[in-house]
């Protein structure tokens, strides 16, 4: 018995097939406990290191080993806690891309390749940017929440919602919450859904406003990003029919071209006056790109450019990890600032406790990467066992590149990073204000000694020196980190000369994704409205996507919606970024909350009482924290923080015929004040309710669960799997073994071309479900 | 033999068959394949970015036709694609933030 159960069992589903599954003995050799002992003492020096050294020489290399030894330790115990107490995933059962498999959207696939399409969905700029600001209250906070907040709560959502939705046909987020929480349970969180995109686009879309305005590189290498498309769809579409690639490769050169040839449109009078844009035409512009993106055909606009950006994100994200490695930068910034204790700082507003919780959202916990890990991820993942490597792993890789843009902002000259990242109402714009600013907010250094004033020289010399007129108050996250980036890879020799080519890369790198997200969702959005007006009667129209009146008012609407919030950012007298992006903490939060109450009620319902807290400790911490949030943000006396309690002061002022209030420097733009907190107060009362009530209804059905001692729930009935595929990266002994067996057998593992067209009546009716949310 | 075992409950719902592995060293050899292992990795590492980028989707759906559909009429490339970006228009992707 021993011996046979060490070596572990092989499992068939069909006497004519290989196995398709195995069941590896629970055992720990030796080599794995030296290994895990080696990153667990390694991780723990790290982690000594980062919380007492108070220098001037704090390198970047111990939050680099803290980051990966707590991943590595966390993936295999942690992780495989989950998977054995909760999951129990079933290797014999196919998952939805076998059972459903159709060559397009349904279809098992490799799972290297799987992974990196389910990172390249989940990272975007929400990691780069929250970060960023974050690292104005000084290193250590926001390393601890990112890592401590990966492995107990955002890789814990992630795979979690994946391993429920392939066990419901990947179902999406919506959908699984309709059926697990009931109709109005499930439009609630469709609504709040909805509204948390809205907010998400027009947020992303000011952030690259930040680094966009009165900047003639970025903004020509950005906007011909635009022919570039638009020559590779028709090239694949009239000139080389299908032929992806060449396109592809053609447009990488274009798009390298277009950063370096900003160089010259930014020396020449007349060109770079041309390119200059304000914020309020740069908004513009972004509203009526995202419309014309959204209705114009894929293949003229998205398609082409998502090729551009997945090469561009993934390549970049690998170059900065590396370019880190090699230079192994010194961090500047102190371990805790001033402005983690009282919550003045400038990037935004309040204390370290809940603030530092939603603006470091993507890379420790984002309620978005429900919406990737349901509905896309499950229809293409080939055995459930490979949703720990996917969802908890894919998260862990996010949660790195948290942590290297951590790293990025950290290591900028302090009176520089906080020039760039007060608002133009503090720093006054011209380099001998904004060193006046920084001079007067007492700097200290890292051991805690008082940093040299800064000169209005160096100012102007850090902004020539990327090709930039003006690095002052350019809030928003994205300049910081561009800045960073070229900080750090001019150490490097030979690749490092062109400092300002680096700088306007990177910005080109954060605005092509962050531009595809914008029409995307902007898509995403226009969809889930003309599904929710088809079902008033009478209006069934607006659920045929070919009916263009239709689409066109959809599409408007949206667009209408993002883009007024975008205006009133980049208007606010207050600075936008940090008015609107504790808003956007607070939805991208709040949408965690509500998959982590989805996943918590399947888990009572199961019956799986003693496990519960597994996902019922992040979801206890995340709502807690982003209410205490959002309380403030609604109720607090203090107007920095509080958002109406600020509109009564404007109003104040504007009654009592002040002619300035704070920021604000005529009685329109006071009144543009009082406006953009009502609205952005309003939406905190919005989401706070929304998610209280989906919250509400879930303990119910959870209390309801624990007295029938669990209840049934929405998994779906499942076949018997085909197909093989190992669990993780390398295959263990067990599964080479089966390999083998399926390499003698002469038959393809996994299922290419053996997968039957015979569930096409079964898929209709999931695509048409889907159709209807 | 069975399969319950008390760690994985659930696993092998569907099973048929249970077979102990040989754990002894005894498993058949592997076919040998072409090429040596340097062109083997190549070959991987171009899949992988192929697969990643896309770029194999019309081949992947020419060897699904071929063995599921083999009496219907083959899209040509350039007529795969505009489905393909047909489709992707009426079901957007949510990319995230």
């Amino acid at each position: 018995m021993s011996v046979t159960r060490t070596a572990g069992q092989k499992l068939k589903t069909d006497p004519a097939l290989p196995p398709v599954a195995v069941v590896e003995p629970i055992s720990f050799p030796l080599r794995q406990k030296i290994l895990f002992l080696a990153l667990g003492i390694i991780g723990a020096v790290a982690w000594f290191f980062i919380a007492t050294l108070r220098g001037e020489n704090v390198s970047a290399v111990w939050f680099v080993l803290a980051a990966v030894c707590t991943y590595l330790v966390a993936l295999r115990f942690y992780a495989t806690l989950i998977e054995r107490k909760i999951h129990q995933p079933d290797d014999t059962r196919a998952t939805p891309a076998e059972e459903f498999a159709n060559g397009r959207d349904f279809e098992p696939t490799n799972r290297s390749v799987l992974f990196g399409h389910h990172f390249a969905a989940i990272a975007g700029a929400g990691p780069l940017v929250g970060p960023v600001l974050a690292t104005q209250m000084g290193y250590l906070p926001g390393t601890i929440w990112i890592i401590v907040g990966v492995v107990l709560a955002g890789a814990v959502q992630d795979y979690m919602v994946l391993h429920l939705s392939i066990r419901r046909r990947g179902r999406s987020l919506g959908q699984m919450a309709h059926e697990e929480l009931g109709t109005v349970g499930g439009w609630f969180a469709i609504v709040g859904v909805f509204t948390i995109m809205i907010i998400l686009i027009a947020v992303l879309a000011i952030v690259i406003i930040g680094a966009l305005a009165s900047s003639p590189w970025g903004v020509f290498s950005i906007a011909m990003t635009i022919p570039i498309a638009f020559l590779m769809g028709v090239y694949m579409r009239f000139i080389r029919p299908g032929k992806v690639g060449e396109a592809s490769v053609i447009g990488i050169v274009l798009l390298v071209l277009a950063i370096a040839g900003g160089s010259l449109v930014n020396g020449h009078p007349q060109l770079s006056k041309f390119f200059t844009l304000s914020p309020v035409e740069l908004a513009f512009a972004i509203a009526i790109y995202g419309f014309m993106a959204a209705i114009l055909p894929v293949w003229l606009l998205l398609a082409p450019r998502d090729y551009l950006s997945t090469f561009m994100k993934v390549g970049t994200i690998v170059f900065l990890a590396l370019a880190i490695l090699i230079v192994l930068p010194v961090m500047q910034m102190p371990a805790v600032t001033k402005f983690a204790l009282d919550g003045t700082g400038p990037a935004f507003a309040g204390n370290l406790f809940p603030f530092l919780f939603i603006t470091i959202a993507c890379g420790a916990l984002s309620g978005f990467h429900s919406l990737i890990a349901s509905g896309t991820t499950p229809k293409m993942i080939q055995k459930e066992s490979q949703a720990r490597l996917i969802g908890y792993g894919g998260m862990l890789t996010e949660s790195f590149v948290a942590i290297s843009a951590l790293i990025t902002a950290a290591v900028i000259d302090q009176h520089l990073y906080f020039g760039m990242n007060a608002p133009l109402a503090l720093t006054g714009g011209t380099p001998e204000t904004v060193a006046a600013y920084t001079n007067g907010l007492h700097l200290v250094s890292g051991a805690g000694m008082p940093l040299p004033d800064a000169t209005a020289a160096q100012f102007a010399q850090a902004a020539s020196e990327v090709g930039e007129k003006s690095i002052i108050s350019r809030t928003g996250g994205a300049p910081t980190l561009a800045f960073g980036m070229a900080h750090i890879l001019s150490q490097i020799p030979i690749v490092g000369a062109a400092k300002a080519f680096w700088y306007h890369f990177a910005v080109m790198f954060e605005a092509l994704f962050i531009l595809t997200t914008v029409d995307a969702g902007t898509r995403v959005a226009r969809f889930m409205l003309s599904d929710s007006l088809a079902n008033i009667p009478g209006w069934q129209r607006f659920r045929d996507p070919s009916w263009r009146p239709g689409a066109w008012l959809c599409t408007a609407i949206v667009v209408t919606l993002w883009g007024s919030i975008v205006v009133m950012g980049v208007t606010d007298p207050l600075g936008g970024i940090n008015m609107l992006f504790p808003l956007f903490g607070i939805a991208n939060q709040l949408l965690a909350a509500i998959a982590l109450t989805v996943v918590f009620v399947v888990v009572m319902k199961k019956g799986l009482f003693k496990w519960a807290w597994i996902p019922g400790l992040p979801l206890a911490w995340d709502l807690f924290i982003t209410m205490w949030a959002s309380w403030q943000k609604i109720f607090s006396p203090n107007p920095k923080i509080g958002y109406w309690s600020l509109n009564a002061a404007a109003r104040q002022a504007r009654a009592a015929g002040a002619q300035t209030f704070q920021g604000a420097k005529t009685p329109d733009q006071i009144d543009m004040v009082i406006r953009n907190t009502a609205v952005q107060g309003t939406l905190s009362i919005l989401y706070a309710g929304l998610v209280l009530i989906v919250f509400l209804i879930g303990m119910r059905i959870a209390i309801r669960a624990v007295q029938k001692n669990g209840l049934p729930t929405s998994e779906a009935e499942g076949m018997p799997s085909k197909i093989f595929a190992p669990s993780s990266f390398v295959p263990t002994r067990l599964e080479k073994e089966v390999l083998a067996e399926w390499q003698a057998a002469g038959i393809d593992p996994s299922g290419d071309g053996r997968l039957p067209g015979m569930h096409h009546t079964s898929q209709q009716e999931t695509v048409q479900e889907e159709n209807q949310l | 033999m069975t399969i319950d075992d008390p760690t994985t409950p659930t696993q092998g719902r569907f099973a048929i068959a249970v077979e102990e592995a040989r754990g002894d060293g005894s498993a058949p050899l592997p076919v040998p394949q072409d090429g040596d292992i340097v062109q083997r990795t190549w070959r991987g590492a171009v899949a992988v970015v192929r697969g990643l980028s896309g770029l194999d989707k019309y081949d992947r759906y020419v060897r699904h036709q071929e063995r599921t559909h083999p009496d219907e009429p083959m899209l040509s490339e350039a007529e795969f694609w505009r489905c393909s970006w047909e489709a992707e228009g009426n079901n957007p992707r949510a990319r995230c933030c």
